[in-house]
């Protein structure tokens, strides 16, 4: 009874900072996204849900929203999964540091390393540069400004948290188990496709669903990446929010944006359960 | 005996029981620095007894946000605005409405600058121009018409997803005979003209800075900014003012209701409205004055407005019905333009 009162105690400071900085936002977000008015909190209506349900161009943007985070997390972590797979299992004294340089990135704000993939991919960026100074190209190439140019530097930007995901989720990789299966006579490719892979599923998923989440709730990267032609919610409800000042329906777009992938998540997690158990 | 006086006007002031603090809050940056140098500075000097302080926001989005928070206990007194954000904060009712006997300057502001009765009065223009490189744009754009060339082709930044598209979406109707309160059509059908030529409807960090970059050839923009650039950046951007005319970006001052020293604000927001102030910040600033009573001289005017051509074809809006639009235009150009090009 005592540890119980104890553990309440210490749970106390970090609700309290949950409840001020999450849950009060959060209910303030709910609150002014049925506000009759679109700046302050009055009266009662629907009237933002219905404007951004019936939108067939909300549908769209929605569905880009979707399109662009499958693709960044597929992308993401096919790239990120050798990674994640040589770290986990090298036993070179350089691990630690290796592991820290995949990691490095996340030192460097997603807003700087956006203006990154701006110089590379520009028209007169490194790439166009480079192909147009060897002649290969006559103009450059369209590697930016478009959904290309946002999907690139987002999988770059995101593959960090998939590489971490992973690593945490490779618990259950061991080096006998795949000795085991090779004496039996598996070949390597054998042994990777029922053995390591199997095994490390579960952290491919996690880091699918982590990259997933962080890519459709961007906005800096399709915004600037984008060059204006991107549009997902998160750039909508930006928009809304700081351009046409309508904060109710900003709200509104918010709270469906966030039903939609929590309910996104639940499955997925429900599904991974099964998959572990 | 004046120095007596003087003397005794300051020891009361700093006494505190008589000192008067106006807190206003306006755009940041070199706007910043000038309205402190050109307005703020000389309202001190000839009013000894106030002090002014000038708190720079990022943008009108945050300013209105900040307000509409204090709106029960407010600690701004003045606040500058784009005046379709002002237009929003009196929806809002959080302006006080002003008259000519508090406010004696109002008079000679013209009927389109005074809005919502007076809660907000316009005070500067900033027009919309092309920007262009002068190293890689040897023969500088004279017409709106000129960004369709084919020859601009993916070297054109076109922020017009905010005030700028709003503005735009006026003059491109004029030009093809029509009038902005009846039908956009020919405005979006403008747009989509030179829409194949936009690399960037978005330009990072800014649209000045493409253009000094030499990432874009030519940029939508504000020409007061442009100017500053033009002198202190060596001459990289150039600004041309288009001869079928243009519209400024207007910022409106108000007075917040609440305020917890209205008389001293009032003063200042007279001061602010006044020719003197106006003229000076136009001079130094390149904003279009809007006191009627401001002369420019012919090369400050060349720079705000372009030529006489231009000058003559200087427009205004209906800001008040704009900002009933407003919105509506934005979802227009995001989605009839900016989504297929």
């Amino acid at each position: 009874m005592r540890d119980r009162g104890l553990v309440l105690a210490l749970l106390i400071p970090g609700l309290l900072a949950m409840l001020a900085t999450f849950i009060l936002p959060m209910a303030w977000l709910l609150r002014a996204s049925f506000s009759t008015s679109t700046m302050v909190q009055v009266g009662f209506t629907l009237d933002h849900y219905r404007a951004a349900l019936v939108d067939p161009f909300y549908w769209k943007v929605a569905l880009n929203t979707l399109t662009l985070g499958l693709t960044v997390a597929g992308v993401a972590v096919v790239l990120a999964y050798p990674i994640a797979l040589f770290l986990a299992r090298t036993t070179s004294r350089w691990r630690g540091v290796l592991t820290a340089l995949a990691v490095a990135p996340l030192l460097t704000s997603a807003v700087v390393r956006t203006y990154g993939w701006m110089v590379i991919l520009g028209d007169r960026g490194v790439i166009n540069g480079t192909l147009q100074s060897l002649s290969i190209i006559e103009t450059p190439l369209r590697l930016s400004n478009n959904s290309f140019g946002a999907t690139v530097a987002l999988v770059e930007i995101l593959m960090p948290y998939a590489i971490l995901a992973m690593l945490a989720g490779f618990g259950r990789l061991s080096v006998q188990l795949e000795e085991a299966a090779a004496m039996l006579g598996a070949n390597p490719l054998r042994v990777f496709w029922r053995i390591v892979l199997p095994l490390s599923l579960p952290g491919v998923l996690t880091g699918a669903l982590l990259v997933f989440v962080l890519a459709i709730s961007s906005f800096v990267t399709p915004r600037l990446m984008g060059g204006g032609r991107v549009f997902v919610l998160g750039t909508e409800v930006f928009s809304e929010a700081t351009v046409t000042l309508n904060w109710s329906l900003a709200a509104a777009l918010s709270v469906m944006l966030l039903v939609l992938f929590s309910s996104v998540i639940v499955i997925y997690q429900r599904a991974l359960r099964r998959l572990e158990a | 005996m004046k120095a007596i006086t003087l003397t005794l006007a300051a020891l009361l002031a700093s006494g505190g029981a008589y000192a008067q603090e106006v807190n206003v809050i306006g755009f940041s940056g070199v706007f910043a620095d000038n309205y402190q140098k050109f307005i703020i500075e000389p309202f001190e000097a000839a009013n000894p007894g106030i002090t002014v302080n000038y708190q720079p926001s990022k943008n009108s989005a945050e300013t209105l946000a900040l307000l509409t928070r204090q709106a029960a206990n407010p600690t701004i007194d003045v606040a500058l605005l784009d005046i379709a954000v002002a237009i929003k904060a009196n929806e809002a009712g959080l302006f006080s409405q002003l008259d000519e006997a508090g406010v004696p300057n109002i008079a000679q502001a013209p009927d389109w600058a005074r809005v919502d009765e007076d809660r907000s009065v316009a005070f500067s223009q900033d027009n919309l121009a092309i920007l262009y490189n002068t190293e890689t744009v040897t023969e500088p754009p004279t017409s709106w018409n000129d960004l369709a060339d084919p020859k601009y082709k993916g070297r054109i930044a076109a922020k017009l997803g905010d005030t700028r598209g709003v503005i735009l979406i006026p003059i491109l109707t004029k030009m093809a005979g029509g009038n902005y309160k009846d039908s956009i059509e020919p405005a979006i059908e403008a747009m989509n003209a030179f829409g194949p030529n936009v690399l960037t409807w978005e330009p990072a960090p800014d649209c000045y800075a493409v253009v000094q970059s030499g990432e874009v050839d030519l940029s939508i923009c504000w020409n007061g900014r442009a100017q500053y650039l033009h002198d202190t950046q060596g001459g990289t951007i150039g600004v041309a003012a288009p001869v079928e005319g243009s519209i400024g970006q207007t910022s409106a001052i108000s007075l917040v209701e609440g305020s917890p020293d209205a008389e001293a604000a009032k003063k200042f927001i007279d001061y602010a409205l006044g020719a003197e102030a106006q003229g000076t910040f136009a001079e130094k600033s390149f904003y279009g004055p809007v006191n009627t009573t401001v002369e420019l001289a012919p090369e400050v005017a060349q720079r705000i407005y372009g030529g006489p051509e231009a000058q003559a074809a200087q427009m205004t809006l209906d800001w008040q019905w704009v900002s009933g639009v407003y919105s509506q235009w934005i979802q227009r150009i995001n989605r009839e333009v900016i989504a297929f090009n």
